[in-house]
């Protein structure tokens, strides 16, 4: 008996999202896994707070699914949901700015959560144990990508730890890839600055 | 292929060390070129140390109670709720200070707002918007007889819209004055933001006249919606009563009809 192999080839973004407009909530389903952890990822870095990184992941879903319709297939569905992605990302850090700023209280009282923001160069005595260490030169890393200003700090997450395209990161962001390549030639600039202890 | 080629290839790749070998090899003889490549490549061995979070095991499942409660329209006040729950607490003091702030502006206005103003902000006089084009025209009217017509050369008193543009200035102005000689005292009594195009009745004894004089008793509701009518003294001390009608002139300051009871022509302004 012969048998028959069916090869499935897995659908396209685009086809997903079609599929959802028409209520097919699996597509969606499907989407959500596969740019989840991306997602997630990317807005974890952004701001450098995971619980706020999460909830507007979710946010980016919401959007997506919710906007679903007014969706032009001209670019591509990754583009897409990373522009949404950055614009929340960005809007939240500039929150987050603003209420530093107004904050009188902030001069006297310093919140846990400010005290994450700062980026206090490390002292580089020696620790025992070598996981410490390297947890606390990853999440000085990761401070001192949250504390790049936010021009530049998007394009090169987008490119040093996500491997995007020049061109994708242009779209994402809005602009030309001469002006994306100066801004991450310039993040990489200020961050090796930033980490000249670890370097 | 100069350095510039070769450092634009650095920049562009993601891990460095996976450049072209002649980039590598370039790298060997330049030393600007070695120096990028090893910044480059310190900065690439760091940032790959950063483990790629992941979403929670519960994203999905989250997400889709997210999506299936929606988002009901807040109302105002929840909307101002989360507003402030928000707002850092040093916030409350700076609108504390802004609210006092408009209050005191508010109460300065206040004291500083004419008769006329305060019946037009009370309701009693409305106006219409845009009256530039609004000029009050003298037209006495005797109702009581036995007075003779204030127009005797030395007082009298004449309302006016004027249109003037300045800074400074508002647009509209009723300008109340009283002539003497050849020379007009005046004064404006408000400023009129809003003509007056309904009727209005000034009740005032002028014994001591001063232009300042002016009060707005109220609306008389029997005069026709283009009179304004004015209670002055005339001879003997009584008081009679005018009427001045308004006018729709354009841009002309210039009244188009003569006062006939009133002595001198007015100037292009419609002063006398």
């Amino acid at each position: 008996m012969a048998s028959t192999v069916m090869e499935v080839q897995p659908r396209s973004d685009h086809m997903l999202l079609e599929a959802t407009l028409t209520g097919d909530e699996a597509a969606f389903g499907e989407l959500v896994g596969r740019y989840r952890n991306q997602i997630t990822n990317f807005i974890y870095r952004m701001t450098n707070d995971y619980d706020g990184a999460v909830d507007l992941a979710q946010e980016t879903f919401v959007r997506v699914y919710r906007a679903a319709d007014r969706y032009k297939s001209n670019f591509a569905f990754s583009t897409y949901i990373y522009r949404i992605a950055t614009n929340l990302a960005i809007s939240e850090i500039r929150k987050r700015k603003r209420r530093r700023l107004v904050s009188l209280t902030g001069f006297f009282l310093e919140t846990e959560r400010e005290k994450d923001q700062e980026f206090n160069p490390p002292d580089l005595k020696p620790l025992q144990d070598a996981v410490l260490v390297d947890a606390e030169r990853r999440s000085a890393i990761g401070k001192a990508i949250a504390t790049l200003p936010e021009k530049y700090r998007a394009p090169l997450i987008l490119r040093d730890i996500d491997g995007r395209s020049y061109e994708e990161i242009a779209s994402i962001l809005r602009t030309n890839e001469g002006t994306i390549k100066s801004r991450i030639s310039r993040a990489r600039a200020l961050l090796r600055e930033k980490l000249i202890a670890y370097i | 292929m100069n350095c510039k080629t070769f450092r634009d290839e650095i920049e562009a790749t993601n891990d460095p060390n996976a450049a072209r070998p002649e980039t590598l090899a370039h790298t060997e003889i330049c030393g600007e070129c070695y120096s990028l490549l090893k910044d480059r490549t310190a900065l690439h061995s760091l940032l790959s140390e950063l483990t790629p979070v992941a979403a929670p095991y519960d994203f999905e499942w989250r997400l889709r109670a997210r999506l299936q409660a929606g988002s009901p329209r807040a109302s105002g006040l929840e909307k101002a709720l989360v507003w402030l729950r928000r707002m850092p607490t040093a916030t409350a003091p700076i609108i504390l200070l802004m609210l006092i702030v408009a209050l005191g502006g508010y109460l300065v206005q206040q004291r500083d707002l004419g008769p006329q103003a305060k019946l037009e902000q009370a309701g009693m006089i409305r106006g219409k918007e845009d009256s530039s084009s609004l000029a009050f025209v003298r037209e006495w009217s005797k109702e009581q007889a036995p007075n003779p017509p204030i127009s005797d050369g030395t007082k009298s008193v004449q309302l006016v819209g004027e249109s003037r543009a300045g800074r400074n200035r508002p647009k509209n102005n009723l300008i109340a004055g009283s002539r003497k000689s050849d020379s007009l005292v005046t004064s404006t009594i408000r400023h009129v933001d809003k003509a007056v195009t309904r009727p209005v009745v000034f009740e005032k004894q002028f014994e001591a006249f001063s232009p300042n004089d002016f009060s707005f008793s109220g609306i008389a509701p029997d005069l026709s919606s283009n009179d304004l009518k004015v209670r002055i003294p005339g001879a003997g001390g009584l008081m009679q009563t005018v009427s001045l009608r308004t006018v729709t002139f354009g841009s002309q300051q210039i009244l188009d009809r003569p006062a006939t009871l009133v002595a001198g022509t007015p100037n292009t302004q419609g002063i006398w």
